[in-house]
């Protein structure tokens, strides 16, 4: 897919996540052409194990019927963790995160 | 197999389990809701652990898994469509956070997350209020007997979310 559509779709996760969790301080894409890869800062989830301080994603996979056209991966982490866990290797730096805001 | 089917295909099976415990053969003493409890946590826990799981690496270790999944899942327009709420986002939506409670419950039944003196469906504890030692057999789970409104809730949430793992409708 093209990086166009990928993060046309990273958007809309990006707007769907906005509407249902209030919670939500700040949402960021780490571009890919094969998958959407998004990371949401949320206060409200349990804090990641200090034994085990990586990023962990959930995955889905592509659903053309509900607008997914690409697989994707999305963590929810604590602000205070940006920057601070691992990330999975194929995604790169956190350097590369671009935060988007769904609108 | 890959790591995500089987934590998945495990989860399936955990909360088969979970279903066939809760029907007691006629001439049989049901079993202490420990046991099903128990069941029902792994099975929350390994769903969870599945979708985060890639097919070639494992999930992460934690048990606090399911709480981050339903907030999670409110998000997915493809959960909510297959569950039964196309067009209907803000339903789907407060549905969701009407479990959140009790799925901090289900997570907290592992005995890691329970603490020193919560209850827990595996072992026993100590309650510092009536200075007694209990053991999880005897314990009355009272928030999630099945004609508890929320339990009931979530149960029917669990049922179809399953079946979607189930169906293969999850896994990548």
């Amino acid at each position: 897919m093209t990086l166009n559509e990928i993060e046309s779709m990273a958007r809309y996760l990006a707007r769907e996540a906005r509407a249902s969790e209030p919670g939500i301080f700040k949402i960021y894409w780490f571009p890919n052409t094969e998958e959407v890869r998004l990371i949401e800062l949320i206060e409200d989830v349990p804090a990641t194990p200090s034994d085990d301080p990586r990023v962990y994603p959930f995955y889905f996979p592509a659903n053309n019927a509900a607008g997914l056209p690409a697989p994707s991966g999305v963590a929810l982490i604590r602000p205070d963790e940006f920057g601070k866990l691992e990330l999975p290797p194929e995604w790169g730096r956190w350097e590369l995160a671009m935060e988007i805001s769904g609108d | 197999m890959s790591w995500k089917k089987a934590f998945i295909k495990q989860a399936v099976s955990d909360f088969d389990m979970w279903q066939r415990l809760g029907k007691t053969p006629p001439g049989h003493p049901p079993s202490a809701d420990c046991h099903r409890l128990h069941y029902l946590q792994m099975a929350t826990e390994k769903l969870s652990k599945g979708i985060c799981a890639q097919d070639s690496h494992p999930p992460p270790q934690t048990h606090a898994m399911f709480v981050k999944l339903l907030k999670h899942l409110k998000q997915r327009p493809e959960i909510r469509d297959a569950m039964g709420y196309r067009d209907k986002s803000v339903q789907f939506v407060s549905n969701i956070d009407s479990l959140m409670d009790l799925a901090m419950k289900i997570e907290r039944l592992a005995p890691s997350l329970a603490g020193e003196h919560g209850p827990n469906s595996e072992y026993p504890w100590h309650d510092p209020r009536t200075g007694r030692v209990i053991a999880p057999c005897e314990h009355s789970f009272s928030a999630f007997t099945p004609g508890n409104f929320a339990m009931s809730r979530m149960l029917k949430f669990l049922d179809r979310l399953f079946r979607l793992a189930s169906d293969g409708r999850i896994a990548r």
